[in-house]
Formats: C-alpha cells, sequence, structure tokens
C-alpha cells in the first residue's frame, strides 16, 4: 500500500499473541505534494492502560518494505495511557497533551518514504488512527 | 583413605569451617585489586584469571580491575590463569583482551574488552531498582524503550561527548544516539529477545555511593518458548567503562582516551605507535620525556628516584626552561603549542588525576597552552617567564607562556657582533635592510657604507633572522651605520643648536634647543646656556637641552643674545653657539609719490593702535593724504595708477623679519594691499575717495596701525539741485505776481529778496553717512554754514558757485535786464572765474538751455579753475542724505557741520507766503 492521503484511517491491527503480543504493519509513503501544509495524525481509542500503539515515520534506507528502528525519525504513540514523541534525530523524547499529532511543511521531511504502525498488549482493544494532510490553495512561482 | 590423606581432608574442611564463620559473623569486603594499567598490554600476559564464583563484582575504575567479594557469599578468587586464555564470548565478537595493539573496530567504538570473568549466577537486580518503560505490562519484541540517567553522564563512542539519555532495546542494547549503531552497547548478539508481560521488566539501579546506574533486562525471551527467558546486565560508570553481565559470563570494558587510543600517556598526535601500549608515560616522568623531547634530550630514571636529564650534543641548556603545574582531580590532556618549529616541537602531556607535571619550554618562543581541564601551580623555573591566562584573568585552562629574548647588535660600524639576552646560543643567519649591504656570519655583521652611500647618515632599521634550537625569530634594530659615525661629533650635522635669529619684543616665544640625532648613543649630555642676553629675554620654560622664550627687551646691537650648546661624549666636549636678536617694532612708515600735506603726517607708532575720524578737525588724527588733484586725469576726471608705500621699522634694524598685514578698513572700495615680503607691502591703485586703514603685526607682537587717506568732498547735489531749480521758477512766479517790472530792475529789490541774510545761499556742508567728507578738508564756518565743497555732475564744485547759479536763473527767470543783473553782483564777495561761469550757466538754463548738459559743462570746466579745496577733494558718488528743511537749519541747535540746506528764497512746495518774504534768520558770511 503506498499513500500520501489527504485523509486516511490507518488499518486496524489484529490482536497480538502471547507470549509477545506485539503486531506491526508498515505503509509506504508518497512524496507530499509541494503545496503541503501540514500532516496531522491522531489515535483515537489508544489511551488505554494495559496497551501501546506507536506510530513511526522515517526513510527506509535498505527498501525492505520495514522501517528499523535505525531508519526511524519520529515516534509518536500512547504507552500505557500517556502521549509522547520521540525524536530519534535530536535524541529527544517528550510528553504530548493530546491525542493529535501536527507536523508542519517544515517538520515532515519530504524524504520520509515509510510509516510504520505498531500495538503491543492482548485482548481487546481497538484504536483507530487517522492521518489528514492540509494543502495549501494556490502556489505562487515566480521564475 | 589413609591417614594423611583424612589429615589433608580434615585440614581443608576445617579451614572452610572457620572461613565460613568469618564470613559470617564478622563484615568485611575483599577486594582483589589486579595490578595492571588497563592500557598497558605487557602486563595484560601476567595477569590471571579471576574465578569469581556466585556474587562476585567486577570492576574496572581508574584503570584497576577490582573483584568484590560480599559479606555472607562463599567465593574464592583464583589467580589460575592468565586472561589471554580465556576465550572471548564467541557472540560478543570483541577483540582479544590480551591483544597488544588496539584494534580499528576499538577505536570506532572508543572501547574496548579486557577482562571476562565466569559468572555463573544471573545478574542480581538491586532492591532500589526502578522500572523502566511498560515492557512488564504489554510486552513487546521489536522495541526501544529510553531512559534518562541524569544527572549521571557518561562518555561512549570515540569522541569526548558525554551521554544522559540511552536507549534500550528488548535485545539488551543501549544507545545514546538511536540512530547510530556504532556508538552502541551490545551485552549478547542474541536479537531474538523480547518481553512477556508480566514476566519480563526492565529496570535501572543507583549505586548509593556515585549514582552509578545498573541498568537490566530480566526474564526476557530469548526464544519462541517461555522457559527460554534471560537476564541481562550493563552496569555503567562516570568514566566510560562499563560491566557487561549475561549468559554466565561477566565482560569489562574500558573506555579509550579518544586522544590515546593505546592509554600508554603518549598523545595519538605524538605517539609513533598509537596502537601499541608501549609504556607508562602519564605526567612528564622519563618515558614521557624521551618520548616528547628526544629532539633535545634523553631521560633515565636517577639513583634518587629523580629523573636526569641529559641534552644532546649542540643543545644549549640555558635556551630551555621548566614549566611545572598540576593536574586537576580529573586528569588532563594539556597542549603546549610552539608559535614556530623547533628541535623540541610541541609538547602534550596526558596526566593523571592530581600529577605533578614537568615541562621543557624553548626560551624566546612564545607556547600556548591549552588544557582539558583547569590547571594548577602553573609556574617557570625562569622568573622572567610570561604566564598569562587567556583570556585574562580567570581563564584556568588556556594560558600563554613566553619567557622573552632580547637580541640586538652590539658595537658601532662598521663592526658589530650579534648577542642575545639570555645566551641562548642564538645565530644570526639573515640580515636585511639598511643603506648598505652589509656581511655576516654567525655571530658578527659587517656593515660598511661605501663613499658613494647617499643616506646621510641617518640610523637604520635592520631586519635579523636569529635561529636557536631549530627555531626562528626576525627582529628589527636601530643601527648607526658608518655614515652616522662619521657624523656623530659635526655640529653641522648631528649635533646642532636649533634657535631662532631674531624674537620680537613682546612677540610670541620660540624654543631655543640642542640636538643630538644618533639614536644609538646614549650616554652623551646635552647642556644649554645663554652666555649673555639673557636680560633680553623672558624664560617660559627650560630644561636641559630646551629653553622657550620670549622677548622681553630689544636688543642694542644684533645678535648680541648668544646661547651655548655643549655635547658631552666619551669623555669629550663639543660646543656649538648661536646669536639671536631681540627687535622691536618702532614705527610703520607710509609714503607715497603723490602725497599730500597732511596736518598730521606718518609715521605711525609701533605697537599701536591709531584710530582715524573724519571729524576730527582742524587736528585730525595721524595719516597720510592723498589729494583728487594729483592723481586725476583732467580729461576724464579718472585716477592714475599711484602705489603707497608701507614698511615696519624694526630697532634694532634687521631684515629677516617678516610682517603680517592686514586691511581693517577701506571705504574706497577700490584699491588693494599687496605684502611685499618681509616687512614692507603696498596699497595700490585706489579708484575712489575714502579712508584705507591698515594693521601690521610681527610675529605676535602688538599691532601697528595706519590709515591713508583719499578726502572725499561733500556728497552729490545733482537731485537737490535739480528740485531747487523747480522751486526757483515758483518763487519768480510769486514774486512776478506781486511786483512790476520796473521795481524788479532796482539792485536793491533784487539785493533784499534774492541776496540779504543769505537768501540766495547753500549752507552746511552736504554729507553722506555711507560715504563721509573728511572734514578736515572739507571746512566750513560754523557759524554761517558757507564753505563747504560738494559733488556736481561727479565733479567738486563750491556750493558757491552752485548758489550762484541758481540766483542767476531765478533773476533771469524775473526778466530783470542784464545790466541790473551785472549790477546785483557787485553786492556781496566780487565774482571769480568760476562764479561767473555759473552765473553765465543759470542764465543760459533760464534762457533755454538744457538743464543737464550745460550745468555739467559748467562743472567739468570750473573744476580745473577751482581753488585748491575744491581740486584736492576727491568726488563723492554718494547722494547727500543731510539736506534738511531751513526751520530745521535756523533752529536753535542746529549745526552746519552736519546738515546743509538750500537757498532761502525758494519756497518748499507747499508753501504760501503771501508777500513772497523769507523769514531772515541767517546772518550773512563771508563765502567766494
Amino acid at each position: 500500500m503506498t499513500t500520501f492521503l489527504l485523509a486516511l484511517t490507518l488499518p486496524a491491527l489484529p490482536m497480538g499473541e502471547p507470549p509477545v503480543p506485539e503486531v506491526a504493519t508498515n505503509l509506504a509513503l508518497r512524496t507530499p505534494p509541494r503545496h503541503l501544509q501540514s500532516v496531522t495524525f491522531q489515535i483515537d481509542g489508544g489511551a488505554d492502560a494495559g496497551h501501546e500503539i506507536a506510530l513511526a515515520l522515517g526513510t527506509d534506507a535498505d527498501d525492505d518494505g520495514e522501517l528499523a528502528f535505525e531508519e526511524t525519525a519520529l515516534i509518536f504513540g500512547c504507552d500505557c495511557g500517556g502521549w509522547y514523541l520521540a525524536d530519534l534525530d535530536a535524541c529527544t523524547v517528550s510528553t504530548l497533551a493530546t491525542n493529535a499529532l501536527v507536523l508542519s511543511r517544515h517538520d515532515y521531511d519530504r524524504g520520509w518514504n515509510r510509516l510504520r504502525l505498531v500495538r503491543r498488549g492482548g485482548g481487546a482493544f481497538s484504536p483507530v488512527v487517522t492521518a489528514a494532510t492540509a494543502l495549501s490553495p494556490f502556489i505562487i512561482r515566480i521564475r | 583413605m589413609d591417614i594423611h590423606t583424612f589429615g589433608v581432608f580434615a585440614a581443608l574442611a576445617w579451614s572452610l569451617i572457620l572461613l565460613l564463620f568469618v564470613l559470617r559473623h564478622k563484615p568485611f569486603r575483599l577486594v582483589a585489586v589486579a595490578p595492571f594499567r588497563l592500557a598497558a598490554p605487557a602486563l595484560f600476559a601476567a595477569i590471571a584469571t579471576v574465578e569469581a564464583q556466585k556474587q562476585g563484582q567486577l570492576r574496572v575504575e581508574n584503570g584497576e580491575l577490582r573483584v568484590e567479594m560480599r559479606r555472607g557469599e562463599a567465593a574464592t578468587a583464583t589467580l589460575s590463569s592468565p586472561l589471554s586464555t580465556l576465550n572471548s564470548p564467541r557472540a560478543l565478537n570483541h577483540d582479544n583482551p590480551a591483544a597488544a595493539t588496539v584494534s580499528p573496530d576499538d577505536i570506532a567504538r572508543g572501547y574496548r574488552l579486557v577482562a571476562v570473568v565466569p559468572h555463573a549466577a544471573a545478574p542480581t537486580v538491586a532492591t532500589n531498582a526502578t522500572t523502566v518503560g511498560s515492557w512488564h505490562v504489554h510486552g513487546a519484541r521489536d522495541d526501544w524503550r529510553w531512559l534518562d540517567l541524569s544527572p549521571f553522564t557518561f562518555p561512549l563512542g570515540a569522541d569526548e561527548a558525554r551521554h544522559s539519555l540511552v536507549f534500550l532495546s528488548t535485545d539488551a542494547r543501549l544507545r545514546p544516539r538511536p540512530r547510530e549503531p556504532g556508538r552502541e552497547i551490545r551485552v549478547t548478539e542474541t536479537d531474538a529477545r523480547a518481553a512477556v508481560p508480566g514476566v519480563s521488566a526492565l529496570t535501572v539501579a543507583r549505586d548509593a555511593a556515585d549514582g552509578h546506574p545498573t541498568i537490566t533486562w530480566s526474564a526476557f525471551l530469548t526464544g519462541d518458548a517461555a522457559d527460554t527467558n534471560a537476564t541481562a546486565q550493563i552496569e555503567l560508570f562516570a568514566n566510560g567503562d562499563f560491566i557487561t553481565r549475561a549468559g554466565g559470563v561477566e565482560s569489562a570494558y574500558a573506555r579509550l582516551d579518544p586522544a590515546d587510543w593505546d592509554g600508554d600517556g603518549l598523545a595519538n598526535a605524538i605517539d609513533p605507535a598509537p596502537t601499541v601500549p608501549d609504556g607508562d608515560a602519564f605526567g612528564t616522568g622519563v618515558a614521557w620525556l624521551n618520548a616528547n623531547c628526544a629532539g633535545v634530550l634523553a631521560a633515565q630514571e636517577g639513583t634518587d628516584g629523580t629523573i636526569d636529564v641529559t641534552w644532546h650534543a649542540g643543545v644549549c641548556a640555558d635556551a630551555y626552561d621548566w614549566l611545572t603545574f598540576t593536574a586537576g582531580d580529573d586528569g588532563a590532556h594539556v597542549a603546549f603549542i610552539c608559535d614556530g618549529a623547533s628541535d623540541l616541537g610541541d609538547l602534550f602531556v596526558i596526566a593523571r588525576p592530581g600529577q605533578t607535571c614537568r615541562v621543557p619550554l624553548l626560551v624566546g618562543a612564545t607556547y600556548r597552552i591549552d588544557s582539558s581541564a583547569p590547571l594548577a601551580g602553573l609556574a617557570s623555573s625562569a622568573p622572567e617567564t610570561v604566564i598569562c591566562p587567556d583570556p585574562p584573568p580567570a581563564e584556568t585552562r588556556r594560558f600563554t607562556a613566553t619567557h622573552p629574548l632580547a637580541c640586538s647588535l652590539t658595537g658601532t660600524a662598521p663592526d658589530f657582533a650579534f648577542a642575545t639576552v639570555p645566551a641562548v646560543g642564538a645565530r644570526l643567519t639573515a640580515a636585511r635592510g639598511g643603506c648598505c649591504p652589509g656581511s655576516f656570519d654567525l655571530v658578527t655583521l659587517t656593515w660598511r657604507c661605501p663613499a658613494a652611500c647617499a643616506c646621510a647618515g641617518f640610523a637604520h632599521p635592520l631586519t635579523f633572522d636569529v635561529t636557536w634550537e631549530g627555531y626562528t625569530r626576525s627582529f628589527v634594530d636601530d643601527v648607526a651605520c658608518l655614515c652616522q659615525e662619521a657624523n656623530k661629533t659635526d655640529p653641522n650635522a648631528w649635533f646642532a643648536l636649533d634657535a631662532p635669529s631674531l624674537l620680537i619684543k613682546d612677540g610670541n616665544s620660540h624654543t631655543v634647543a640642542g640636538a643630538f640625532h644618533p639614536p644609538c648613543e646614549t650616554n652623551a649630555t646635552l647642556t644649554l646656556a645663554c652666555l649673555s642676553g639673557a636680560d633680553r629675554l623672558t624664560v617660559v620654560e627650560s630644561n636641559a637641552c630646551a629653553w622657550v622664550v620670549r622677548g622681553a627687551a630689544a636688543s642694542d646691537t644684533a645678535g648680541d643674545v648668544a646661547f651655548e650648546l655643549r655635547l658631552e661624549l666619551d669623555g669629550a666636549i663639543y660646543a656649538t653657539t648661536q646669536t639671536l636678536t631681540v627687535a622691536e617694532v618702532v614705527r610703520l612708515d607710509m609714503t607715497s609719490a603723490v602725497a599730500g600735506d597732511s596736518a598730521c603726517p606718518p609715521p605711525f607708532p609701533g605697537g599701536v593702535a591709531s584710530p582715524f575720524s573724519v571729524t576730527n578737525s582742524p587736528n585730525p588724527d595721524r595719516h597720510l593724504v592723498i589729494p583728487f588733484h594729483h592723481v586725476a586725469r583732467t580729461n576724464d576726471f579718472g585716477v592714475a595708477d599711484f602705489t603707497v608705500d608701507l614698511a615696519l621699522a624694526l630697532n634694532p634694524a634687521v631684515t629677516n623679519a617678516v610682517a603680517d598685514w592686514e586691511l581693517l578698513e577701506n571705504t574706497c572700495a577700490s584699491g588693494a594691499l599687496v605684502p611685499g615680503g618681509g616687512l614692507s607691502a603696498q596699497f595700490v591703485n585706489p579708484r575712489r575717495g575714502g579712508v584705507v586703514r591698515v594693521r601690521a603685526t610681527c610675529d605676535g607682537a602688538p599691532a601697528t596701525d595706519g590709515t591713508l587717506v583719499l578726502p572725499l568732498g561733500g556728497a552729490a547735489l545733482d537731485d537737490v539741485i535739480a528740485a531747487d531749480l523747480a522751486a526757483a521758477d515758483r518763487a519768480a512766479a510769486r514774486l512776478a505776481a506781486r511786483t512790476g517790472r520796473l521795481t524788479r530792475q532796482w539792485p536793491f529789490w533784487g539785493y533784499t529778496q534774492l541776496v540779504a541774510f543769505g537768501r540766495g545761499d547753500y549752507r552746511g556742508r552736504a554729507d553722506s553717512a555711507e560715504r563721509p567728507t573728511v572734514w578736515v578738508y572739507n571746512q566750513i564756518d560754523d557759524e554761517s554754514g558757507l564753505g563747504a565743497v560738494a559733488t556736481w555732475h561727479g565733479v567738486n564744485v563750491r556750493l558757491a558757485k552752485v548758489s550762484n547759479f541758481l540766483v542767476a536763473y531765478t533773476c533771469e527767470r524775473l526778466g530783470i535786464w542784464h545790466l541790473s543783473q551785472w549790477l546785483s553782483q557787485l553786492f556781496g564777495t566780487a565774482n571769480d572765474e568760476p562764479a561767473a561761469m555759473s552765473w553765465a550757466a543759470g542764465v543760459e538754463v533760464a534762457a533755454g538751455a538744457d538743464f543737464t548738459a550745460r550745468t555739467a559743462l559748467f562743472a567739468t570746466n570750473a573744476w580745473p579753475l577751482a581753488d585748491l579745496k575744491t581740486r584736492r577733494l576727491w568726488p563723492n558718488p554718494a547722494p547727500a542724505d543731510n539736506h534738511c528743511a531751513a526751520s530745521l537749519f535756523n533752529s536753535t541747535d542746529r549745526d552746519p557741520n552736519y546738515v546743509f540746506l538750500s537757498p532761502g528764497f525758494l519756497p518748499g512746495d507747499d508753501a504760501d507766503d503771501a508777500d513772497g518774504a523769507i523769514p531772515d534768520t541767517t546772518p550773512e558770511g563771508d563765502d567766494t
């Protein structure tokens, strides 16, 4: 699946199997349009005290279809009820107050080509992850 | 079992019992310290393996390997085999810890494996450990958790960066920078670990003493089956060392110093084998000296523990100082960077904590000292050495150190010797500059000026290249050449008295100074004295060879004030003298070939401001007068070229003074003041009359003023006379209307109406404030107001002639017979020729002749025949501005010197005199 959509509900992940209930999927990202203004990721129903849902963005340098940890630039997610954002380039981790992450056109690296979605924890857990983009209504080019 | 064997077992058993008893009842800590430096492979081979059973802890601290056994734990420490015989855990893929060299991989990672011991028991988790992340809740397989270890920091990698935030993976890896796989600690190479919910846990415990962390992965799944879980542990130390525990082994890793990979105390930059630990060279001991300073010395241990230094052959020991300093608690890396190449070269010191170091530095060179940590006790063996914090004053890690070296050439031309202080065995390797090329060897310079040298003997800056101990620097020195030596005591060349030859009394001050120019003669003594005429001077300021003086009294004779300059040089005395004159400005002479007789003629007194007032009469201010008729051209009444000579006179008479000339006033609006140099000037070619005032000053003395007068006549009356002509018409008409024709022929009637009581005269002095007449040359009768000269048609005429013209005009207009007119002129003063000409002009104008042309003809024709008073006055082009009504002139406060009035028989514009009579208030004067 290759996507860079104006609005997208990411696929729901199946329940993991014990003893390590972790499942993940990767989505390819296209280069965003030049008139991209911002991208918003939102996780609904993820603030669960016994689960983690994580969304990672980065560049699949070895093109193996998997966004490895070394290839990841940002991780946004909810770990047992707490929202966080890890910037692996800057080596910083911060907590977030909301379930939405807004990346402006300056924050969003146009080289990112892979999105990885991870779910950890067993039992009933049905978060819904959506992505939406905002585009500039027009572009003025001066030659 | 025989009794002997039983005895041996019994002894061993009792020994074990005793040991267990002691361990149980007396807290103790057994520390086995392996006596080797981490980065000293030569000693690695001698180290036995340490087997620590159960909870034995292995530490690497300050370069020492420690095995600790804690109370209550049965333990043995057996040094059974060298570490080199141990197999490094294959999964770690580390280098052989006994390797003699540091591998490129070690350098890239920034650490190396230094010891491996069996560790059968699973790593324990301290009771104060805390859980990291939530893997124990939801589990994970391919995840990284972050852990902030602040305030703890540690280095990891091939640089000096320190970290506190680390990222930890489920397979027991640690990275301070998640996207840098090379900067990583990996406990095992089992990459299939996973956290199981409710079973696994990631924890961190802090050491109670220094807070260093121990991170433990407990019960992580290593395969797909839940019973294959395992535990791993990383214990981090602040210096970058760390220990890993997993899989039954405990591995000690030591951090590599990025500046000294092999850890032998020699910085990589100067270590010939930076990956081979080949000796203890920390601080500045024997090994360090031999490694760092081999170019100039050899060191060896002395018999009493000191270090014996032997300088190489050809090395000047005095060219080196010893700098001492003490490293801080964390040790220090210190670089000594010289500002040039030398046999000693740059120096790098790696010091242990608190170690006192001793470094040789080259005299004359400047070193930049750059330390990784604050230094204490920085001092030099030479007190002349200047050690400065950079920047001052608070910097404790960066300094500059210099022992100044003074270089100079000694001796006199042509032979010089080169020397330095202190003597460092420096050699002269090049010399540049100067007036002539010199030849030099290593210690001397021969500098000879040939006869054709045109340098005039001045000293010259020479640039020398000097080399010592392989270090080269340039110096500049002012050196006296051979020409200078020859001229040194020549009063005309180098030894000179600089003094003015003339002082003006009360003028500016001047300096009398002695000068001796050769800059290399520091033992010369100059003395200045006044031999004579000191009473002529006011001394403003003085010292041994310079006086500042001012003229106080005029000299009796020229040059009667004498100064002497004495030069004492090398026991000989040389003298030179110079005289000067104090002159006084005594007068200003003003002369001209066309000058007239002045009532108060030049010269003007010296140093005095001489004002001039045009109203001072009959005793005017001092002036030179140029009468108009001396310079007037009669054909067109223009002015011929002429000059007025000005000259200041001094006493005693000297010719080398210079005066400054200034034009204070020039109402002529023409002419120019031309300084002639020296004390003279000229005022040339004025074209109009007026007053010219000049000022001369000489070297700041009080100014001297002079006045040149080109006396203006009375102001122009053309407009006044034209108006009066119209008034005469009105007067004639009134008189004609009231008298019969025969009555008007009676001479006495004419006398009564037009002459008596001054009725027919212009009175007073016609004047202009802008261009005033000079009273002394244009006097009038103070009572009658008669006698003035004024300007008509650009020519000076007596006002009496104008009066004559107007009366003649009126008579003719009244139809008086010419016989009667002739008879009437018998009254009053007899007519001269200009008077007759003016009467004729009046008659002709009344008869119809053109007024302007006829009167202009009269004025110009009458001037050559006029009296001296009329002709010496310069025409005044300014119209009269003091023409007053009769009533004012007749008032009690009238002063004819300041006003003038038309003839009394003329009525005003609105006069309404019923009988034609005019008040008789003016006495008759005697006017010609």
